[in-house]
């Protein structure tokens, strides 16, 4: 633990299972008038959380998108209409928030009670026996967990405060991917998925191109000669392989011309 | 990176925005476009923030000795390290973990080297641990391996903040009992020559009385005694003249064998130690000279004073940690420990743009067998002979069969190859090896296994190295130390005054029988009066010469056993041979086991500076 200032309010995982709980509770809120759909999604949700599954969250995304599909095959009977939205639906919006929310909470649990870090499997600790049995315990990889005491009034709250942001942006997008194009040459289902590749390919790039030039820049001196060394490497690999393979094989081949001469029993296998 | 809880979100959500778009299910689109604007979000946040404090972090370190900051330690004493991890920007990091490399020489007494938490600007990150430090070398300390996630374990990156800091043990000051009393009862100091040596000079002990020869001054006659005998007689006095003592400690690869503070060189280091705390109680001069195979590595004129005292023993603390080297060991065994030692220490010279490996290399290109350095024997049955011819014809017939064809298909090679690429990149940056040191290490066996070895020697890594060679010799034997010995024994011997000692503290055991060299520089050190003592570090566990173990009489039951028994019968054999090459030119040689080699060696001492024939 740091030299921080304990909080004045104590927060525990508890507050993340509220959150998670409080998600489930606007994703039925918001689809009332789909009650087995979201009935659906909250069981899965709720038996996730207090289960401790690890794939929870991904359940309830599954579940989720399983719900808006059968209850769409149930009112229209097939998917050839889109289904009619206004610009700024509350419900969607809370159904949305509701989501982000249990997700969210659910991983932010998951790194408090299973692990935080990925499992290296260099590092090892001896899982003690049950009682009664008698022999060695294995060795299991160390589960890196994230202490409770770490958590702060502070973190709960950015957290909650941030999540109608997401789902903002979550619109904002949205009304981006459905801008019809002109002139309509495909579908507008092909013109949306195209545009949400295009959004994504061209920001992540964008995005990664800046991080990657900005890493460059911070390079100490040895990662910078190794960045350059490895260029170097992939573009004359073939000669130096050639040139160096040679090298070897002549100081191999004196090395053992030298010790067959001080030794009449040694050979060398070439 | 990405961790796979982060991976496995990102495609179920993608995939379900994608059948949302497909169906056209607004709100279901909506809610995916939300997770995946989070996803983002978080993403673009912790990348950020990484980026910010790359630069602002630095880590401050201190050892404790008693509450007080040290520099120095000495040997089986215990310290309080504290390491903070500091930022200076005034972004913060949501949750960093901190690891704490414990020295190599150092065993971890209390206390845990790790600590998690959010680092801020006004909060840094501490660690506090008490370690003991058992032997005498020198306690590297590199730095902190940092591992930087964000709160829902999507996004990981290693870092390591070098801070390379090198702290002294010195080895222990030892009282013995045959040894002088460490607490002064006088506040003096004691005298220069305390020690009897019998020849005459101008001390103020009687040693003997002789007649009176013309030009001996009026002073020096002995009146009652001349009035007695009738006849003149002089005084003479003993010479106070201190002992000068140059030690030659053996630093070569046969003492360096073992774990670092394990092996013979920590024994023989504290053996030095003590006599050389020892010589300074008697306020004698001592002197040092460390010779490996190579060269005479330090040489220290025999003085007196604590500043040279001190000198001596950082010396020997110095030497202390070096590590064996041969010329070619397995790379098998190396290479994977380099690169486990790499992944905590240089992770940014690891990452995939600084350091890449195209996985198709090991198929396109695998490594030669005309490059692999092998030496066989030839076998001595017409069988064997037979075979070899056999597959010497496979080899250059021209369907080119040889083992060499299905490297391309191993998978142990490809990870080996991959390994090997990785860990030449880095050590071609960290000794400068130009920029075609990559491609020479990656096909120079015999170089890269150098380049590995010194690696792991500079990070106090244990390296597994094979004790024999493919011809069954012992590699370690370092028969070029006694020439070296032999020659700074002469020189010494050539420059030096009256009344020297030389104490040899050198592994003769598996030197081999050739001492010639060393023999005749002994030779010339007792022609001048001089006194020359051995000392053979003997391995524990192995019964003394002249000891029989208890179980010796009962047949071997176990392989190891009949290994181990035969290992003993060796070195017995070898240590009767060195005595009897010693004691033709009267000296004494002394195998020091761990537990008595102190005071048998300092009564020895003793004896040679004739201090139990006198009675004070």
């Amino acid at each position: 633990m740091n030299d921080a200032p304990r909080p004045a309010v104590q927060v525990g995982p508890i507050h993340y299972q509220i959150l998670a709980a409080a998600g489930l509770t606007l994703i039925l809120l918001a689809q009332l008038d789909q009650i087995l759909g979201a009935l659906l999604v909250v069981c899965v949700g709720l038996f996730g959380l207090v289960g401790k599954m690890r794939a929870a969250p991904l359940f309830v995304l599954i579940a989720f998108a399983a719900s808006k599909i059968g209850n769409a095959w149930a009112r229209y009977g097939s998917f050839n209409q889109d289904t009619f939205r206004p610009l700024l639906d509350p419900n969607d919006l809370l159904a949305a928030i509701g989501l982000v929310a249990y997700i969210a909470a659910h991983f932010r649990l998951q790194s408090l009670s299973i692990h935080i870090l990925p499992v290296d499997p260099r590092q090892r600790q001896e899982q003690p026996l049950a009682k009664g049995r008698w022999g060695h315990g294995r060795f299991v990889p160390v589960q890196q967990k994230r202490d409770r005491r770490l958590l702060t009034a502070h973190e709960i709250a950015r957290f909650v405060l941030a999540l109608p942001f997401w789902a903002l942006i979550g619109q904002a997008l949205w009304l981006i991917i459905v801008r019809p194009w002109t002139p309509s040459v495909l579908p507008d289902r092909v013109h949306r998925l195209i545009t949400l590749a295009w959004l994504l390919i061209v920001g992540t790039l964008i995005a990664g191109t800046i991080f990657a030039q900005w890493r460059r820049r911070q390079m100490d001196r040895a990662a910078a000669q190794g960045y350059l060394q490895d260029t170097l490497w992939r573009e004359t690999r073939r000669e130096q392989r050639r040139i160096f393979r040679w090298l070897t094989w002549r100081r191999l081949h004196e090395r053992t011309r030298q010790t067959a001469t001080s030794s009449p029993h040694v050979g060398s296998e070439r | 990176m990405l961790t796979s809880r982060a991976w496995w979100l990102l495609l179920i959500d993608l995939a379900a925005l994608v059948v949302a778009i497909s169906l056209g299910l607004g709100a279901m689109t909506l809610a995916c476009l939300a997770v995946l604007a989070w996803f983002l979000g978080a993403w673009l946040q912790f990348h950020w923030r990484l980026r910010w404090t790359a630069k602002s972090l630095y880590v401050e370190r201190s050892l404790l000795r008693q509450g007080t900051s040290v520099d120095v330690l000495w040997a089986q004493s215990t310290a309080t390290v504290i390491v903070r991890l500091c930022n200076k920007s005034r972004v913060s990091l949501p949750y960093v973990v901190i690891v704490d490399r414990v020295p190599a020489l150092a065993r971890l007494q209390e206390g845990t080297p790790w600590q998690e938490g959010e680092l801020r600007y006004d909060a840094p990150l501490e660690i506090a641990y008490q370690i003991a430090c058992p032997t005498p070398g020198r306690l590297r300390c590199d730095g902190l391996k940092v591992q930087i996630a964000d709160l829902h374990g999507f996004f990981l990156a290693n870092r390591f903040i070098r801070d390379v800091r090198f702290y002294r043990v010195l080895p222990p000051r030892i009282d013995e009992p045959d040894h002088l009393p460490t607490i002064k009862r006088h506040n003096l100091l004691p005298l220069l020559g305390t020690h009897r040596h019998l020849r005459p000079g101008s001390g103020s002990e009687l040693l003997d009385l002789r007649d009176y020869l013309p030009g001996d001054p009026p002073k020096m006659i002995a009146w009652k005694a001349s009035a007695r005998r009738d006849r003149l007689m002089t005084k003479e006095f003993e010479s106070e003249v201190p002992v000068r003592c140059t030690l030659f400690v053996d630093v070569s690869s046969s003492v360096r064998v073992g774990p670092p503070g394990g092996n013979a060189l920590t024994r023989v280091i504290a053996i030095a130690s003590a006599v050389v705390h020892a010589n300074a109680e008697q306020r004698d001069l001592t002197g040092l000279c460390l010779v490996d195979e190579l060269a005479v590595q330090t040489f220290l004129r025999p003085q007196r004073g604590r500043r040279h005292v001190y000198r001596l023993i950082q010396r020997l603390a110095d030497a202390a940690e070096l590590a064996p080297v041969t010329e070619l060991a397995p790379l098998g065994r190396l290479v994977p420990l380099a690169y486990g030692l790499a992944q905590d220490i240089y992770p940014e010279l690891l990452e995939p743009d600084v350091n890449a490996f195209p996985w198709w290399l090991p198929f396109w290109s695998p490594q030669p067998i005309y490059a692999i350095p092998r030496v066989h024997r030839m076998p001595r049955s017409w069988l064997g002979r037979v075979w070899l011819g056999f597959r010497r014809w496979l080899r250059e017939s021209p369907l080119g069969i040889h083992r060499g064809r299905f490297f391309r298909f191993a998978p142990g090679r490809h990870r080996m190859y991959r390994l090997r690429k990785k860990i030449a990149a880095i050590l071609a940056v960290r000794y400068r090896l130009g920029p075609a040191g990559l491609a020479w290490l990656l096909e120079d066996d015999v170089a890269c296994s150098d380049y590995v070895q010194e690696f792991l020697a500079e990070h106090q890594v244990a390296a597994p190295l094979s004790l024999y060679d493919e011809q069954g010799r012992y590699r370690f034997g370092s028969p070029a130390k006694i020439d070296r010995l032999g020659k700074a024994l002469l020189g010494s011997v050539l420059r030096g005054k009256e009344n020297e000692l030389y104490v040899l503290l050198v592994d003769l055991l598996e030197a081999g029988p050739h001492l010639e060299p060393l023999l005749k520089a002994v030779r010339v050190a007792r022609a001048r009066h001089h006194q020359v003592q051995v000392i053979c570090p003997w391995p524990p566990g192995v019964p003394l010469p002249g000891q029989a173990s208890r179980s010796a009489e009962a047949p071997p039951r176990a392989l190891q056993e009949f290994l181990a028994r035969a290992s003993a019968a060796r070195l017995q054999q070898a240590y009767h041979q060195v005595q009897e090459a010693f004691a033709q030119l009267g000296v004494g040689v002394i195998a020091a086991p761990e537990d008595q080699a102190v005071s048998l060696i300092l009564s020895r001492l003793h004896k040679l500076r004739g201090w139990q024939r006198s009675i004070r």
